[in-house]
């Protein structure tokens, strides 16, 4: 998992909670990379899983929710970070559809080691985009939140439906995004 | 929070930032690395592609992808572009590629390409630019639309191969096949009229084939026809012989005695002719039949050379045999043709030599595995020049056409010669020196045998069957339809003092008369009417089977074809004559198929050696003359009667030397010195040859010379008179 989703996730924590949240969590949690990330290292995402463990401790908040807030967060933070992304998308559903064939292309170009999830989208009609979500990580909500964030960003009115697939609903999702 | 927690959690903080601010620059420092590392593979990479584009052979053009509005503008050419057309980068970066278009550019290949490209598609086609001078050249184009991320086209890549070579050499093979086409419709015109032509061939082989049938059959009729006409000319020939040797031997006076003479030599030269011609259709029809019998060697030889001692002599020639120890007395062989070939050589020598002798010489080879007889006729005549050699023996050839006039002949003898040789299964040759004599040669294998097994010539040695008496009264049936012959044979029998003489016309009638008369022999023509000869004697025979006893029946074979003497045999006839009959072969057959007398008993071989006088050698050399003589009396007395006779003729021109011209004592000389020579009397003939050569001294010296030739010639007759006197 890249650096970048640590500092993010500190910068957000801090920005919520005050810097000794953070603190805190590092000392409730025992790391291999000790607490120190920086965005263009990677690190195991286990160590996601604990930090957001220990926060959800602190805070009082469900796991769930905090890796939601933190993709709704972070789709914003992503438009500031690398607005490259945003020329072309006019919409959700265009850069929903932009993610698997161009930016995740890009990354690899960039970080060839990243493992990225699998996004794959179908448009059933104008109105209806399918997305299937697939990962070596259990992200499914984290993704959620980002695809909630992008419509939020591009202000269009559209429902999403989640569906889990098999048991392990954390590593995979299919999600309905339907205009209304 | 404490001061000390607070300053511990912040020291803490500050070593996750400071470990972080590591990792960055690590990570910073690996990825420059990386970066680096990745630019150079590019600039590699860039470099190869580069080299590749600039040097490639194939000229490589980048343009823009604006196909509408002025057209796609050149970005790029490489190296490879410049050679081909002429333009330098700087001269053409800007432009349009329209510009290397011109008037013979094929419009609807450029509309295809664009068409192509307009659609996103590539194109690949072949198309005529023009150099920057105006030459035009065949290019050999692909052009790909080049996209970017979105698959946008933003430029186009062509790449172009100078085909004009090839484009020339397809023309020309264009051309070539075009010829080769018109080449192919030629030649399978031409085939057709070959065919055309074999058809006709066949045709005209199949004609051929008919024709050479019925010139086969022509040739056929033609050998039958040689055959038939010299039986049928030969019948008169022999009448003609017969009437004249008769009259020769009447009462006549010199006048009529030369023209009988002339008659009688002019009939037997024809005859020999009509023989010659016979002899040649009958080898060239592959009739003619080699036999094999046992004979003697030196009677034939003697009997032949004999035969040309009388005109030897009149030429003044000396005639001689040298026969080696070691040639065997006895062989096998065809009697007749080795006769036949002697006989033509030695005739041929004696033509064409006027002055010195003629050998014959006999060789044998028995020491090879094939052991052969050699016999040669050495002559001192005028030779045969050197480029005639070769021809010699060629038919109608002579070595010079002014022989046919000055000597006569057919120019079929010597072709006859060296037919009969190779028939027998030898060889035959000429050695010839022009102006010095030729040498004619025949080699024939030898098969030797034992005396006592020789019966062909034994009765014609008159040693011992000269002896014999024959009865005069012996009756003689004449069996020929031919009036000429009918009368020839009882005139000849009478002549020969044979009285009881009956003719018959036909086998019928003379079965008749013998049914009903008695006779001793019977000489009977094969071909006759109503019944011939063969048919006769088959019935003869059968009636003689009931009755017994059994009368010799002599044929008389005119044509002596192939299978004649077999079928003569076959019909039980005892024995054959051929035509013309000559009135010693007749008396021989006589001899030999009537009762046989005891005479044959009483013959003594003592009785013929000749008395050598030791003395007399030098004068008169016997054994040369018994050489031709063989020590028979009859013949040496009639050698030395002939020669006496010649003899004084000379004598008497030489006696005549004060009156008579100076060529006839030459000439009469000559012939002296050759007739003395053929006896053995050698002395005689070297005084001759003196006289020969001293023709032109004076009256005194021929006195001289006369005079010794005159002494000379008596010592030879006392010596031949005592010698008649022991016999």
């Amino acid at each position: 998992m890249k650096g970048i989703v640590f500092t993010e996730l500190f910068d957000m924590v801090e920005g919520l909670f005050g810097v000794d949240m953070i603190d805190d969590v590092l000392d409730d949690c025992e790391l291999e990379s000790g607490g120190a990330y920086t965005t263009v290292g990677t690190y195991d995402h286990n160590e996601l899983l604990q930090i957001v463990g220990a926060l959800s401790k602190h805070t009082d908040l469900p796991v769930k929710d905090l890796l939601h807030k933190y993709g709704y967060h972070l789709f914003f933070r992503f438009h500031e970070i690398m607005p490259v992304f945003f020329e072309k998308p006019k919409s959700t559903f265009e850069f929903l559809e932009s993610v698997h064939d161009h930016i995740h292309v890009e990354v690899k170009k960039l970080y060839p080691d990243a493992a990225l999830p699998h996004f794959e989208t179908e448009r059933n009609d104008d109105d209806i985009l399918t997305m299937v979500y697939k990962s070596c990580c259990p992200f499914a909500d984290f993704a959620e939140g980002l695809i909630h964030g992008c419509v939020d960003f591009y202000k269009e009115n559209i429902e999403i439906q989640s569906e889990n697939q098999n048991m392990a609903e954390e590593y995979s999702r299919i999600f309905t995004l339907i205009k209304q | 929070m404490s001061i000390e927690d607070r300053i511990t959690r912040l020291e803490k903080r500050l070593a996750r930032e400071k470990s972080a601010r590591q990792q960055a620059e690590q990570l910073l420092e690996e990825k420059s690395y990386a970066f680096y590392k990745l630019n150079e593979q590019l600039q590699e990479d860039s470099r190869l592609l580069e080299a590749t584009v600039v040097n490639a052979n194939d000229g490589v053009i980048i343009t823009t992808a604006d196909l509408a509005n002025g057209g796609p503008e050149i970005i790029y050419v490489n190296e490879a572009f410049s050679r081909i057309s002429g333009y330098d980068p700087d001269e053409i970066i800007g432009k349009t590629p329209r510009i290397l278009q011109g008037p013979d550019t094929d419009r609807n290949v450029l509309d295809l390409l664009k068409s192509s490209l307009s659609k996103g598609k590539p194109f690949k086609g072949e198309l005529k630019n023009y150099t920057k001078d105006g030459d035009p050249y065949w290019l050999d184009i692909s052009i790909v639309p080049i996209r970017d991320e979105e698959g946008t086209i933003t430029h186009f890549t062509a790449i172009e191969r100078n085909i004009t070579n090839r484009k020339n050499f397809e023309k020309e093979l264009q051309q070539e096949k075009e010829t080769a086409e018109k080449e192919i419709a030629e030649r399978q015109r031409i085939e057709a009229q070959l065919q055309e032509y074999t058809d006709k061939l066949e045709l005209m082989r199949f004609e051929a084939l008919d024709a050479q049938k019925k010139a086969e059959e022509a040739s056929a009729a033609k050998t039958e026809f040689l055959a038939n006409m010299s039986h049928e000319l030969r019948t008169p020939m022999n009448g003609i012989i017969g009437m004249a040797e008769m009259l020769m031997d009447s009462n006549l006076n010199s006048d009529q005695r030369e023209n009988i003479e002339i008659l009688h030599g002019s009939s037997e030269n024809l005859l020999s002719i009509l023989n010659d011609i016979l002899d040649i259709s009958k080898i060239e029809a592959g009739e003619l039949e080699i036999e094999t019998v046992p004979f003697h060697l030196g009677t034939a030889v003697r009997q032949t050379v004999q035969l040309f001692l009388p005109l030897a002599t009149d030429k003044g020639l000396t005639l001689d045999m040298d026969r080696a120890d070691d040639v065997p007395s006895a062989i096998i062989g065809d009697l007749g043709r080795i006769q036949q070939v002697l006989r033509n050589l030695i005739s041929n020598a004696l033509k064409f030599t006027e002055d010195g002798n003629i050998t014959i010489v006999l060789r044998a080879t028995m020491d090879s595995e094939t052991p052969s007889l050699y016999l040669a006729v050495e002559d001192t005549g005028v030779g045969i020049p050197k480029d005639k050699l070769a021809a010699i023996f060629e038919k109608f050839t002579q070595a010079d056409t002014s022989i046919t006039r000055k000597f006569g002949g057919t120019g079929l003898g010597l072709a006859i010669t060296q037919q009969l040789v190779k028939l027998m299964g030898g060889e035959i040759g000429v050695d010839s020196l022009e102006g010095q004599g030729s040498t004619f040669w025949f080699t024939i294998p030898l098969t030797m045998v034992s005396e006592a097994d020789v019966l062909v010539n034994l009765y014609d040695d008159k040693q011992g069957a000269a002896d014999i008496e024959l009865s005069k009264d012996l009756r003689i049936l004449a069996v020929d339809d031919h009036p000429i012959n009918q009368t020839f044979a009882r005139k000849l029998l009478k002549k020969l003092g044979f009285f009881y003489v009956d003719l018959a016309e036909n086998g019928l009638q003379a079965l008749d008369m013998i049914a009903t008369n008695t006779y001793d022999i019977v000489f009977m023509d094969c071909q006759m009417p109503e019944l011939d000869g063969y048919q006769a004697t088959t019935i003869l025979r059968e009636r003689e089977e009931e009755t017994g006893g059994h009368l010799p029946v002599i044929a008389l074979t005119a044509n002596a074809m192939i299978g004649d003497k077999e079928k003569c045999l076959k019909a039980g006839m005892d024995d054959y004559l051929s035509k013309p009959i000559k009135p010693e072969k007749l008396i021989a057959a006589m001899k030999k198929w009537t009762e046989p007398s005891a005479a044959f008993e009483t013959s003594d071989a003592e009785l013929h050696i000749p008395s050598v006088s030791e003395a007399g050698s030098e004068i008169m050399d016997w054994d040369r003359l018994h050489m031709f003589t063989d020590g028979d009396q009859e013949e040496e007395q009639a050698l030395i009667e002939m020669f006496m006779t010649y003899a004084e003729e000379s004598l008497e021109i030489l006696k005549n030397f004060r009156h008579g011209e100076d060529e006839e004592w030459k000439k009469a000389a000559h012939k002296l010195k050759g007739s003395a020579a053929n006896l053995g009397a050698q002395a005689l003939s070297n005084v001759c040859m003196e006289a020969e050569q001293s023709v032109d001294q004076d009256n005194a010296a021929k006195e001289q010379i006369l005079s010794d030739i005159l002494a000379s010639y008596e010592q030879v007759i006392k010596l031949l008179n005592n010698e008649k006197i022991e016999a």
